[in-house]
């Protein structure tokens, strides 16, 4: 038990103490994760609506694969985006690979079917009516569009959080695509991975502190939307 | 002025067509829509609220032909009617917000659009629900607003899908008196339709009736759904409802039918007298409606409520008031199957 | 409509932020064991202040380290593996190969050491102990260099390792000498890093000093004609400060524990 009480003393101390790396670490994956979840959904909730309200060929295909894709493996992702991002690959002129961009890409591909997913599932729960309703109220189809996302607004929330949730806390895409550079692309979750492997317990388990209170506030805000959107 | 040209103008829902070979609506008039459930009412709406592209023929608004391929073109005329649907959804924002929806989608200026919606929801009696969120309101008030933000945009023509259904009985007349004084001030065109032939004829003067997706200017009457049975003897009847049956001409094929019996057939007498007629009833009158000369005689015998027509001059012999038990007297040949 | 496209715009701001860096950036893969004894973060700086540049390291195994290299995803390598290097250099992936550093490899156990290998100098007479009473062995299984010097020992005594006894970690040194250490069993590491945790653990040292155990460091800039992107003349520019007289000083003078890690030797003839 002292082994325990050891650590976590030691990483209160580090979390108060404001420790200059510490902050940077939370800084990068706040950031990261924030411009991931907004690329998402731009991307996601339009994609969503649109799956949501027409009927085309293929669309039982495509929530399918939205599904599919909402729970792939994080290192799997990474290991796909890395072949395209690597020198070798198509992407590699960019020159992509290990810097914050790439981390984003991946991180947006694995928010993405959350969120577009999610917000299929609030959109279709919606009274049909919805539409129709506002045409006859003079709606032209950006105002249209509005609407959904306005009726949907608690499960198009719960959605973003849900997103937010996934990347914040992933590991595979962040090591592989960033590769935890100090200062650059180490985030909380490669930070763990490695001060873990080098034996610093303190400095690992302080930072699994700011993602569990990260994961906690998540579940939370997530039960909450989705409760006054039912 | 005409409004609506209607011509050769079809429309197809899965089996269901509509047909209208020849309509015109002209503006500034209240006309009424009467015809039984599934006979395409809404459908005939939706034409006229530009939601709908007919299958075939064309419509013509204020004398220019509705191009549907025109978007923008089609946003406009939409904008330039209000449409009340059936059973309206309102939106999960407060009642103030749904009655401004369509003021803000026409991008109307901040007081204007204040002073409108506090204007309509003063008239209607929806002041106090103003920032009630519109999910967590009674089916009365949810219908009062949807009329609400329909009449608030001051549209040339207003349509009313069934208007006064789910309104408590209190309410319908001030519906009623709304919709009857924006057509008085503002001589808006508007077209409802409604189940209740009292209503129909409390509103209006011009009537529409479709039976079956056919739309005909000719306003049938007495119009009433059932099922037909063979008596024995050879006798065919049309039960419209619980007990009230009658008695028809002829072969009807399937096993429900739609019929309607010109008020002037029906013969009103205060006593039961013996005839070769088949369908006699007795019912008490409801309401007696005096206009243009002619007597309109409602009563209603069970469940249902039949018109006679008398002149003045009868009216005044017999000294019928509302109450007054009467008998209607009609021919077989008078129910006509339509 | 308008809020989104605000954010919108912010977002690929910040894109472009995060991804527009002031400074020149030198990519270079090493090793887990090389990087977590803290020694480059120490001789770095000093070399990043001079030319304004970041330096970006990524710690891999030295198997994995060497294909991002040949991917060209990196400017330069820093890795413990004189087979692969030279193939690596033969193979026209790498370029001016020089000799930074060594230290070596020991052989660490449990304390009653039940192999009864403490003491020797003969790494493979280790070995060949450990195998034949399969006492449990952590391998790091990782394709490292540490894995390669374990494999070409094994090779060198013509036996394949493998049973019950021979678990292979597939991780960093620190995380396998640990996985050893929870298991009290057998395990080869770098002395670097067993100067590093020797106090945590319950493992002796058993055996060193063997000629076999020598551990040399490379530093191998990319081939710039292989990949056109390379950072060339950065990254002879870091080879020219790791072999320094100044920088071979400070690899000298680092310390853990009180223990010196690594001993340069760029000034050795070249081999």
């Amino acid at each position: 038990m002292d082994y325990i009480f050891n650590g976590v003393r030691e990483a209160l101390k580090i979390i108060l103490s404001g420790d200059a790396e510490f902050v940077a670490i939370v800084g990068v994956s706040l950031l990261i994760a924030s411009i991931s979840t907004t690329l998402a959904a731009l991307s996601g909730i339009p994609c969503g609506v649109l799956v949501a309200h027409k009927r085309f060929s293929g669309r039982d295909a495509v929530i399918t694969v939205l599904n599919t894709f909402m729970s792939l493996p994080t290192v799997v992702v990474g290991l796909m985006v890395y072949s395209f991002l690597s020198r070798r690959g198509p992407c590699g002129s960019l020159g992509l690979l290990y810097t914050r961009t790439a981390m984003v890409i991946g991180q947006w591909i694995l928010a993405f079917p959350i969120v577009a997913g999610l917000t299929v599932a609030a959109v279709s729960g919606l009274d049909e009516r919805i539409h129709p309703t506002a045409l006859s109220l003079g709606a032209d189809p950006a105002q249209g569009f509005r609407i959904f996302l306005h009726e949907a607004r608690f499960g198009i929330l719960a959605a973003l959080v849900a997103g937010f949730g996934r990347v914040f806390a992933e590991v595979g895409v962040s090591m592989m695509l960033g590769g935890n550079i100090r200062g650059y692309t180490r985030n909380i979750t490669t930070a763990i991975a490695l001060e873990t492997s080098k034996g610093e317990f303190a400095l690992a388990i302080a930072l699994g502190l700011v993602l569990l209170s990260v994961a906690l506030a998540i579940n939370v805000l997530f039960g909450l939307f989705r409760r006054k959107s039912l | 002025m005409t409004l609506y040209a209607l011509r050769q103008t079809e429309s197809s829902a899965g089996d269901f067509r509509l047909k209208i070979d020849d309509c015109l609506l002209q503006a500034g008039r209240i006309y009424s829509i009467a015809g039984p459930n599934g006979s395409g009412k809404t459908t005939l709406l939706n034409l006229l609220a530009f939601l709908r592209e007919p299958s075939g023929g064309r419509i013509f608004f204020k004398g220019n032909i509705v191009d549907y391929a025109d978007r923008a073109g089609l946003l406009r005329l939409r904008r330039r009617v209000g449409y009340l649907m059936q059973n309206p959804y309102l939106f999960n924002m407060s009642v103030y917000d749904n009655i401004a929806y369509g003021l803000k989608v026409r991008a109307v200026p901040g007081d204007e659009l204040r002073a409108r919606v506090e204007a309509i929801m003063a008239r209607l009696s929806l002041s106090p629900l103003a920032k009630r969120n519109a999910h967590r309101i009674s089916g009365g008030e949810a219908q009062r607003v949807a009329l609400a933000r329909t009449l608030v945009l001051n549209a040339a023509v207003v349509l009313l899908d069934e208007p006064t259904a789910n309104v408590d009985r209190a309410s319908v007349r001030a519906v009623e008196e709304a919709v009857l004084r924006i057509n008085r001030e503002t001589n808006t065109t508007v077209i409802l339709t409604t189940h209740s032939e009292d209503q129909a004829f409390r509103m209006s003067r011009h009537r529409l009736c479709i039976i079956k997706g056919r739309v005909s200017g000719v306003a049938y009457e007495n119009v009433f759904e059932g099922t037909v049975h063979e008596a024995s003897g050879g006798v065919r009847t049309v039960v419209v409802s619980g007990e009230t049956a009658f008695t028809i001409a002829g072969a009807v094929p399937g096993r429900r039918a739609t019929v309607a019996i010109d008020p002037e057939d029906i013969i009103l007498s205060e006593n039961r007298f013996s005839s070769s007629a088949l369908n006699v009833f007795k019912g008490t009158i409801s309401r007696i409606d005096d206009a243009d000369g002619t007597v309109r005689v409602f009563v209603n015998v069970g469940e249902i409520s039949l018109c006679a027509v008398l002149t003045r001059k009868s009216l005044a012999a017999m000294g019928l008031t509302v109450g007054r038990n009467v008998w209607l007297t009609f021919k077989a040949s008078a129910v006509k199957v339509l | 409509m308008k809020k989104a496209f605000v954010f919108a715009v912010l977002a690929l701001f910040l894109a472009a932020a995060i991804g527009a860096r002031a400074e020149e950036i030198l990519r270079l893969a090493t090793t887990t064991s090389t990087y977590e004894t803290g020694l480059l973060d120490h001789i770095f700086p000093p070399f990043e202040k001079r030319h304004n540049l970041k330096i970006h390291i990524i710690s891999v195994g030295t198997g994995k380290a060497i294909k991002i290299a040949e991917n060209g995803d990196v400017d330069i390598i820093l890795v413990h593996a004189r087979k692969a290097e030279d193939k690596f250099v033969e193979d026209g992936y790498g370029v001016n190969r020089r000799d930074v550093m060594y230290n070596d490899f020991v052989i660490m156990g449990p304390a009653d050491d039940p192999a009864a290998i403490g003491g020797l100098q003969d790494a493979g007479e280790a070995l060949q102990r450990i195998a034949d009473g399969g006492h449990t062995f952590i391998s790091r299984g990782d394709d490292s260099g540490t894995h390669k010097k374990e494999k070409f020992l094994w090779s060198r005594l013509e036996r394949v390792p493998g049973g019950d006894w021979y678990l292979e970690a597939g991780q960093g040194m620190s995380a396998t000498l640990r996985m050893a250490d929870e298991k009290n069993a057998y395990v080869m590491v770098d002395r670097a890093t067993c100067l590093f945790n020797k106090d945590k653990l319950r493992l002796r040292l058993l055996v060193e000093g063997d000629k076999d155990l020598f551990n040399p460091y490379g530093i191998i800039p990319v081939n710039p004609f292989k990949h056109k992107h390379a950072k060339y003349e950065t990254a002879m520019a870091l080879v020219g400060w790791m072999t320094s007289p100044e920088c071979q000083r400070m690899i000298a003078e680092y310390r853990k524990m009180g223990q010196q890690l690594y001993h340069p030797n760029a000034a050795d003839p070249v081999r």
